[in-house]
């Protein structure tokens, strides 16, 4: 079963926002974004890698503007570029004010 | 553009030799960001030496590899393949590990001239007794994994599955010990050990692309770095300029779990040491009346 992590999220509708998540560092991995373009562009995306031990986490950070107000969802998905099924997800609800 | 064809993109402009590929769900949008790439000549933190110094084996005749051999793969070494089989490591930061026991049972299976010896060494038992709670997190470094291959010894597969996701350490009998080890440092150095006693313990900084790599002589299209990656290094082809590695991502990832990286890049050969270790297969202490596995000692 897929595992899923709900967040809330607040956001100005002149702000870009940050989304961050961690993810295996180098098992294959990464975060796959979707989300409505009508409602968010997607700036840049960045990765905080460890580089002292080999295979240790890292951080991935979206960043996000929104575009309209409301309430939209950000999903995001890991899993390798390989294979079919994601391993994990991870849910936004973000109110834009 | 999407990932994939930005990288597919860069591969034709700069004239790379190899193919990136993904499967349908994967094709999400995405923004890239390239990262600065400066790292130290090794993984940060002291590892413990080997007790064992490189000599050369220029003028020593070892057999098959004096002089060096322009290529060897020991996939196919005496028209018989040394390698096992290819695993997965799932969610876990355990590429240490599993290029620790693949470097290991290939030497077992040389060392004793038998190219279908059945050893499948517990990643688990190295791993997750080795690095406590939080190794699937922090990763790890060879010299460590080398340090508890020789105070401890690594067990069967089957005593100790690994599942892909942090677990309790579990004592199992050993049945491989390392004895001692060192590191290649020269380009020399690492094809010797690599020719003669068999595959390497290697590592090399993972970029983003390498997630898409589906086959040929990989050199990184862009500088976004995901992190350091252990792998074991199984031959080398001076023609190609490449050599040839074996991943712990299952075999759906590259050429079959394999993959070739170009001389150079990744600091695979220049930041990294390739690590030599000196094997012994152990008996294990059976129980009355069981079979006797690993029956055979021998170091390689």
């Amino acid at each position: 079963m897929l595992q899923t992590k709900a967040n809330v999220l607040d956001a100005r509708a002149d702000a870009p926002f940050e989304i961050k998540l961690r993810s295996p560092g180098t098992a294959g991995y990464e975060w796959k974004a979707d989300f409505d373009h009508v409602a968010f562009s997607l700036v840049s995306r960045r990765r905080v890698s460890n580089m002292k031990r080999m295979g240790a986490s890292a951080v991935e950070v979206f960043r996000f503007r929104p575009l309209s107000q409301g309430k939209h969802e950000i999903r995001f998905l890991l899993l390798r570029p390989w294979e079919d099924e994601p391993v994990e997800q991870a849910k936004y609800a973000v109110r834009i004010t | 553009m999407t990932e994939l064809e930005r990288i597919r993109q860069a591969i034709t402009t700069q004239g790379l030799a190899w193919k990136a590929g993904m499967t349908p769900i994967a094709k999400l949008h995405k923004a890239g960001r390239l990262a600065p790439g400066v790292f130290g000549l090794a993984p940060h933190g002291r590892e413990p030496g080997g007790g064992w110094r490189w000599r050369s084996l220029a003028g020593f005749g070892q057999a098959g590899c004096a002089p060096l051999p322009a290529a060897r793969d020991w996939r196919d070494v005496d028209g018989a393949n040394w390698i096992t089989p290819i695993r997965d490591q799932g969610m876990c930061g355990s590429c240490v590990a599993f290029a620790t026991c693949a470097s290991l049972e290939s030497r077992v299976r040389i060392g004793n001239k038998d190219a279908n010896l059945d050893l499948v060494l517990s990643v688990a038992d190295l791993f997750f007794c080795g690095t406590g709670t939080d190794g699937c997190e922090k990763g790890w470094q060879p010299g460590h994994a080398l340090e508890r291959c020789r105070d401890h010894g690594v067990g069967r597969d089957a005593d100790f599955p690994y599942r892909g996701r942090q677990a309790y350490c579990k004592g199992i009998p050993p049945v491989v010990r390392v004895k001692r080890w060192r590191k290649a440092v020269d380009a020399q150095a690492r094809k010797e050990a690599l020719c003669v006693r068999g595959p390497v313990i290697g590592a090399m900084v993972v970029y983003s692309d390498f997630l898409y790599y589906r086959g040929g002589v990989y050199r990184p299209t862009t500088s976004d770095v995901l992190g350091l990656h252990a792998v074991a290094v199984i031959g080398y082809d001076d023609e190609a300029g490449c050599w040839a590695i074996k991943n712990s991502w299952g075999d759906g990832w590259g050429e079959g779990g394999f993959g070739s990286i170009g001389y150079g890049c990744c600091g695979i050969d220049a930041q990294f040491a390739f690590y030599d270790a000196q094997v012994e297969w152990i008996e294990t202490p059976a129980p009355k009346g069981a079979s006797t596995r690993g029956a055979r000692r021998r170091a390689a």
